[in-house]
């Protein structure tokens, strides 16, 4: 009995690529000023983490993504995070449990116990009605709203998209008591920035003469921790992302260091014929968004993009760059599937 | 995108208890039920008031058990014990907020959206499992979510829905905003003055036709639409044109005469002044002239606010009333709000026609996420 059996996916163009995060060495403070970056007024009790994905989806329509393209009920938003509210709950605990009591909260930042309020302001701006969809599985979120994201396109809930990671450095101490952070990272830590994508149908963005930057397809696994990784599974993900004419494959995974991470990733290697090269997963999902968004904004080429975590998640997306293989007169944008064609 | 999507199987935890037997006793029986304290002494604010589910340990994954415990229950109802691959999809306010908050039993920061890979990890099922953070929609997106994956043929078994628990950062939240009725969730009541949050899990066996066919699965009901839209507008208040929650129930109840076969509607309903008197009029644009003669189920009187479970409680509701072939009584209502021009039927069940065997069940969320799917009975 098959609970997933995948039939390929349609590669989406990404017309515009943005994104902000702290330059190495720089103070938890000072790196993103929300007056300078989004205006003087009214942003100042959006989250951080709002504040950081606003700044990204600016500069992803400033790259030359146009999500104004189509009316504002066709326009989507796949949205991810994981810790990017987490101080504020904190703080907002703290003041419950121990300074006072909710009478005390802010009421500009109450409604922010809602996660999917990291989208509000995005979707207030910018006229986001068809959807706005927040995924927040641990380290694969930014992936995995990429693929749900294009799976609504491609169900036409949607004709233009808006996808988007955000994260905030974590509570200092949550329990108010020397609490550590999780998942490995110390107190305090975590990732902070945002990424923004710009995806719609290649045909669309190819009518309209916009630069496609590459285009991008995603899919995700989940096995039980403990479980012998199920034949076929790993190599059928790839399967149904690659295509024969990807004979060049550059991999990159990024890992949360637990054995099932090197599990599969080994997998995915055998799958594409390819030694991929490794670099650390962050507290949250930010860590995989801006590798998707370094893959788009590289040099020509074919890219698959890896994040597994501890818990059994996995997530895969593939980015091709520079002239699409498939590209030429009568041929869909449909990525055909190796060994079926 | 084109498959046939069914339900065979549905699992609930409420604050009633477990089990849909429970739920439906609950719902038929239509009694008023006070919200609880949590003993939780950390929970500084004028109401603590919340529907818990009958479970003491407030130091425990109660959103992992309560989703676990429905998920165990759906399989079994839609007979798939022994699955070992499913997708699960699963909405959330709050994840699993306890152990990041404090004197709760955790020890360090955990993501607190682990629902979906925690229940699948317990019930052994290898596929994919995403958690999605919706707000009090988030159920509601999970079965869209379930609902694309099956029409696209990327799964055959989806299990799907929403889970949340008591949470002291959310009812403070809550209580700062002045959104808790001090009496109890009183939704369309003309003295309503804002919800009661509540414990909770509903889950769905989401399927392909062509999967529960062939393995003889019989007379299960059709998941026949799915509808999502943002307001883009204020971050708590619905759009007070409606305009947005219109087009959801619309794309979910499909193009001409679909709505003409809604024999129940179960909405969004959580007693916020405005959020009723929007719904209502909506309803009005949707049914037009037959409005008067659609019966509202208010899930909500009975459970209180499931938050992101409690668009998949609506469907666990609308899927016993559809196999049950009626709508109960709803709970009553001291005064209807004049405002608020709906039909709640208070003395008696009403049958579902035979032509008007669908539910429309409308879940909304903070930041204008709304969603509106559509369940269909098996032919009477």
């Amino acid at each position: 009995m098959s609970g997933t059996n995948g039939t390929g996916g349609t590669m989406w163009a990404v017309t515009g690529v943005g994104g902000v995060a702290p330059e190495p060495g720089a103070g938890d403070g000072d790196w993103f000023d929300h007056r300078v970056r989004l205006g003087p007024r009214g942003y100042k009790y959006l989250p951080a983490a709002a504040q950081y994905l606003l700044a990204a989806a600016r500069a992803a329509l400033a790259d030359g993504g146009r999500t104004d393209a189509v009316p504002a009920d066709r326009r989507g938003a796949a949205l991810a995070l994981n810790g990017g509210f987490a101080g504020l709950f904190d703080s907002m605990d703290r003041r419950i449990a121990l300074e006072g009591g909710a009478a005390g909260l802010s009421p500009a930042t109450a409604p922010f116990f809602a996660v999917s309020l990291l989208g509000s302001r995005l979707t207030s701006e910018l006229s986001l009605k068809a959807f706005a969809l927040t995924l927040a599985s641990p380290k694969v979120a930014a992936l995995e709203a990429v693929e749900a994201g294009g799976r609504a396109l491609a169900a036409g809930r949607c004709d233009t998209l808006l996808v988007g990671a955000a994260e905030h450095r974590l509570p200092e101490s949550p329990s108010g008591d020397g609490f550590p952070a999780g998942d490995g990272f110390p107190a305090g830590e975590g990732e902070q920035g945002a990424v923004a994508l710009t995806l719609e149908p290649r045909s669309a963005a190819e009518a309209r003469g916009a630069r496609v930057r590459g285009t991008v397809a995603a899919r995700s696994l989940f096995v039980p921790p403990g479980r012998e990784l199920p034949a076929g599974l790993v190599s059928g993900a790839v399967r149904r992302l690659l295509s024969d004419l990807d004979t060049t494959v550059e991999v990159h995974h990024v890992l949360d260091g637990s054995p099932f991470a090197a599990t599969v990733a080994a997998a995915v290697d055998r799958a594409a014929g390819a030694t991929g090269r490794v670099t650390p997963a962050g507290a949250g999902c930010l860590a995989a968004a801006q590798a998707l968004a370094g893959s788009l904004t590289g040099p020509p080429g074919t890219r698959l993009l890896t994040t597994v975590t501890r818990e059994g998640h996995a997530a895969l997306a593939l980015v091709r760059t520079g002239p699409d293989p498939y590209r030429g007169p009568g041929t869909s944008h449909t990525s055909q599937k190796r060994g079926t064609h | 995108m084109t498959g046939e999507v069914v339900v065979t199987g549905i699992g609930a935890v409420t604050c009633h208890g477990g089990g849909t037997d429970t739920l439906w006793r609950a719902m038929t029986a239509a009694r008023i039920r006070r919200p609880d304290e949590p003993a939780d002494p950390l929970a500084v604010m004028d109401l603590p008031r919340i529907n818990l589910v009958p479970d003491p340990d407030l130091r425990a994954a109660r959103a992992t058990r309560f989703a676990v415990a429905a998920a165990r229950e759906a399989l079994a109802d839609a007979g798939l014990t022994g699955l070992s691959e499913a997708a699960v999809v699963l909405g959330s306010c709050m994840g699993e907020p306890g152990p990041n908050e404090r004197e709760r039993g955790g020890d360090r920061w955990t993501a607190p959206f682990r629902l979906a890979s925690a229940t699948a990890t317990r019930l052994g099922l290898a596929g994919v499992a995403h958690d999605v953070g919706n707000a009090c929609s988030a159920g509601g997106y999970a079965l869209g979510m379930a609902y694309d994956m099956v029409r696209a043929g990327e799964a055959d078994v989806v299990l799907a829905g929403g889970s949340d628990a008591y949470s002291r950062v959310a009812l403070g939240c809550f209580n700062r905003l002045g959104a808790v009725d001090p009496d109890r969730c009183r939704p369309f009541e003309t003295d309503r003055s804002g919800t009661v949050f509540a414990e909770g899990a509903g889950i769905l066996v989401v399927e392909s036709a062509a999967h529960a066919a062939a393995r003889g699965a019989t007379a299960p009901l059709t998941l026949a639409g799915s509808g999502w839209s943002c307001d883009a507008g204020h971050v708590t208040a619905p759009h007070a044109d409606g305009e947005q929650i219109v087009r959801a129930m619309r794309e979910a109840v499909g193009p001409a005469g679909g709505a003409t076969a809604i024999g129940c509607v179960i909405p969004h309903g959580t007693g916020t002044r405005l959020g009723d008197e929007v719904e209502s009029q909506a309803l009005h644009r949707v049914f037009g002239e037959r409005t008067p003669d659609v019966p509202l189920y208010s899930l909500k009187a009975l459970l209180g606010h499931a938050g992101g479970a409690s668009a998949a409680l609506g469907a666990v509701a609308g899927a016993l009333i559809l196999r049950d072939g009626h709508v109960p009584r709803n709970v009553p209502l001291r005064e209807q709000d004049p405002g608020c021009d709906v039909w709640l039927p208070q003395r008696a069940p009403v049958p579902l026609p035979r032509d008007r065997r669908r539910v429309l069940v409308n879940a909304y969320g903070f930041g204008g996420s709304n969603s509106s799917l559509v369940l269909e009975g098996a032919a009477a």
